[in-house]
């Protein structure tokens, strides 16, 4: 498990790549908490988001780690 | 000069905070310019967190694009600085006018890529294999510096939108109840002062961006239907409330008491638009009243006998575009067991998204900032001034900036006075105070105390700018980086090809641009006169709602402009789109009369055409032709002892159109047929 992924010779870290995966994933997941009308129990919108999107994050990189120990 | 409240120190220490939290993270992750990431918080923070937001993920799209044509341009151009330079230019000035032409958040991603490409690629011409270097940085400090204001400012006491727009609304509401009173009936309600027509048809445009930054909030969509929805009807009432006042003056003229029945109907029908506790269920025992009403009015052939009936018929669309917004604001105002969302007035398609672009002094202007660009950069290329980068960049930035004002030398100025207060703000700070400290803490200890200060500032709509030159500036001019190595020469040399390149800006403004307010008046008016001829003339394709939306929205436009050069002599904008509905009802309600009265019509409808023509090409000449209030009369007298709905619709018109253009005429007489 390197800390860079190489995209064409340009080097990016390999967190940034899991947090843009982690992004992606979460507006998925806060769309679909919209739907069902979920966020009408939460009490401050934002501040959940930013812990889903930390819980998404963490949940990423245990799954990378997993895949590919 | 008042202090700042709570809520203003409330917004100066998220932005502080915001601010240091991206300059910590940018030392940390060793980014070449951790300042920039710092700048980017203030450039982007709003006491509102949904603008906040939206600017926040259109200023990074922004900065990429410019980053990537910067990467791509850049090696490609090096060896040819004049076609570099003519490139750069270019880029700039598309750019720039494709955000003028949108006048949502959205216009912000092509401004910021705009002006990112000269400030990547220009420093960048001395080491070409740098660029990409520099563009990947710029992007990374950038994306810091956005995140953590986006987080602050969404996690920290976040400031809603919808609210404020529902204050807003609801005291536009009050002061067009107050203007609709006035109009129905006058001297009922001295002790509000009406206010300015004018007023409300700006603080509608003003709306709009308020509207447009709410799909950013952390709220559900609903909200922003019903705000669109209600911003339709608010513009839909303008027109009905100018033309009533019109026809009210006519009827009242001499001192006449108005017909019977209209009088109490306009009593009740104030009483119930004044009164904060009136429900929108209550316009339905009005609108009995209405209907009652044309029962009683004798079809008699009467000039105000007719225009007793228009006004009956406009007093119907005022109640239901009331009962719409009433319930609207009690939607947006969040109160608990409104009936759900059903519009009652139907009878037009109100949210038409039509806008009126003045394309000639928007391409004058790109395409003014990229020349001024290119001439920047050969002067720069002549002298071979080490820093020159630092000045076309800056003298970019402000013609950016400042691009969809009427008149932007004011600014500029501003904009280059408010560099040199930085860059002395920033000397103090950079060789008397910062060296004192030692560590990260110690040096935010030292930042608190102006930038708080400043942040204070920001807020308040008289300072704004000013405030915002000043924390951005500094910031950058302070150019703090992970070692303190602050060189007396390298920083005043720097620094003083920013302001000597907002000086450029300036002077280039001026030289270029002598014309400002008073031309864009002119032009707005004369658009409204071409689209008149236009729709009189049906060569448009009858699209009610974009041609009404466009000359709402160009009313909106006119009015600031009015106010700003007090010269009405032209025109005051509602006449104009008075004369446009009427125009565009009458071909709606051609299709239901006969071959005669549609031949009149016509004949009605070509003076109007021909009278505006004859006015964009003579804007002296200002009253309507007699022969044109003869046609008008002519076709009144053949709808006038009609009851069926086409006829009345088209006397409806004929009337309102004759009370725009022939205010204070003596009264239509029924031609006697012999």
């Amino acid at each position: 498990m390197s800390g860079e992924i190489d995209i064409y010779g340009v080097y990016i870290p390999s967190l940034l790549a899991w947090m843009v995966i982690a992004f992606f994933v979460t507006g998925g997941l806060r769309f679909v908490l919209a739907r069902i009308g979920f966020y009408k129990l939460v009490w401050h919108r934002s501040l959940f988001n930013l812990a889903l999107y930390v819980l998404v994050l963490g949940a990423t990189v245990s799954l990378i780690h997993w895949l590919k120990p | 000069m008042h202090w700042p409240t709570a809520r203003d120190w409330l917004f100066s220490f998220k932005a502080f905070f915001a601010s240091m939290l991206a300059l910590y993270i940018a030392l940390a992750l060793g980014l070449p310019r951790p300042y920039w990431a710092m700048a980017a918080v203030y450039v982007v923070s709003h006491p509102l967190t949904g603008a906040t937001r939206s600017k926040a993920l259109y200023r990074v799209l922004g900065t990429m694009l410019g980053a990537s044509a910067a990467v791509v341009l850049v090696p490609l151009l090096v060896n040819a600085p004049v076609l570099l330079a003519a490139a750069i230019g270019a880029w700039t000035g598309t750019l720039l006018y494709i955000s003028l032409l949108d006048r949502t958040p959205r216009a912000y991603v092509f401004m910021l890529a705009a002006y990112t490409l000269p400030m990547i690629a220009l420093p960048a011409v001395n080491a070409p294999q740098n660029v990409f270097d520099i563009a990947s940085a710029r992007t990374q400090e950038i994306l810091v510096g956005i995140l953590s204001a986006s987080v602050v400012a969404g996690l920290i006491f976040p400031g809603k939108v919808a609210p404020v727009i529902s204050a807003r609304t609801a005291a536009w509401l009050r002061d067009a109840a107050s203007w609709a009173a006035d109009t129905l009936t006058p001297a009922a309600d001295q002790r509000v002062h009406p206010v300015s027509r004018h007023r409300l048809a700006a603080d509608i445009l003003a709306l709009d961006q308020l509207i447009s930054q709410l799909a950013y909030d952390p709220d559900t969509a609903d909200t922003v239907n019903y705000a669109r929805a209600l911003r339709g009807r608010m513009s839909m009432l303008l027109p009905v409330l100018s033309s009533m006042s019109g026809m009210m003056q006519e009827l009242r003229a001499n001192n006449q008491a108005l017909p019977q029945g209209i009088d109490t109907l306009m009593h009740d029908v104030t009483q119930w638009i004044l009164s904060p506790a009136s429900r929108p269920e209550d316009g339905e025992r009005l609108k009995e009243e209405v209907e009652r009403l044309g029962q009683t009015i004798v079809h008699s052939s009467e000039w105000r006998s007719a225009l007793g009936r228009t006004m009956r018929s406009r007093v119907g669309t005022l109640i239901e575009l009331w009962q719409d917004c009433l319930h609207l604001q009690q939607l947006l105002s969040g109160q608990a067991n409104v009936q759900p969302w059903v519009p009652v007035y139907t009878r037009r398609d109100v949210m038409g998204g039509a806008r009126h672009y003045d394309h000639g002094i928007m391409l004058f202007s790109a395409v003014n900032a990229s020349v001024s660009i290119f001439a920047g950069c050969m002067i720069w290329i002549g002298m071979g001034w080490e820093d020159g980068a630092g000045a076309v960049t800056l003298g970019a930035v402000a013609s950016c900036f400042f691009a969809a004002m009427d008149e932007p030398a004011p600014f500029i100025r501003l904009f280059f006075v408010w560099t040199i207060v930085s860059i002395a703000l920033s000397a103090v700070m950079l060789f008397a105070i910062i060296p004192a400290s030692h560590d990260f803490v110690m040096l935010v200890a030292l930042l608190a105390v102006p930038f708080l200060i400043i942040g204070t500032l920001i807020p308040l709509p008289r300072f704004n700018m000013i405030a915002m030159l000043l924390s951005v500036n500094t910031a950058t001019f302070l150019g703090l980086q992970g070692a303190y190595d602050a060189n007396f020469t390298a920083f005043f040399n720097g620094n003083l090809a920013g302001a000597a390149g907002a000086l450029f800006a300036l002077i280039w403004t001026l030289v270029t641009r002598p014309f400002g307010v008073q031309l864009a008046t002119h032009r707005l008016v004369h658009a409204s006169w071409r689209d008149l001829a236009n729709t009189a003339g049906g060569e448009d394709a009858r699209d009610y709602a974009r041609l009404s939306s466009r000359m709402l929205d160009r009313l909106g436009q006119l009015v600031p402009r009015l106010a700003a050069s007090g010269d009405d002599s032209y025109s005051d904008g509602f006449t104009e789109l008075r004369v446009g509905y009427s125009a565009l009802e009458l071909q709606r309600d051609e299709l239901g009369l006969s071959d005669l009265d549609r031949h009149s019509i016509d004949a009605v409808l070509g003076g109007v055409a021909g009278h505006y023509q004859a006015r964009i090409e003579n804007s002296r000449h200002r009253h309507a032709p007699e022969t044109l209030r003869a046609r008008i009369d002519d076709a009144m007298s053949l709808v006038i002892g009609r009851a069926d709905h086409a006829s009345r619709e088209a006397l409806h018109a004929l009337v309102e159109l004759r009370v725009s253009l022939f205010p204070g005429a003596p009264g239509y007489q029924q031609v006697p047929a012999f």
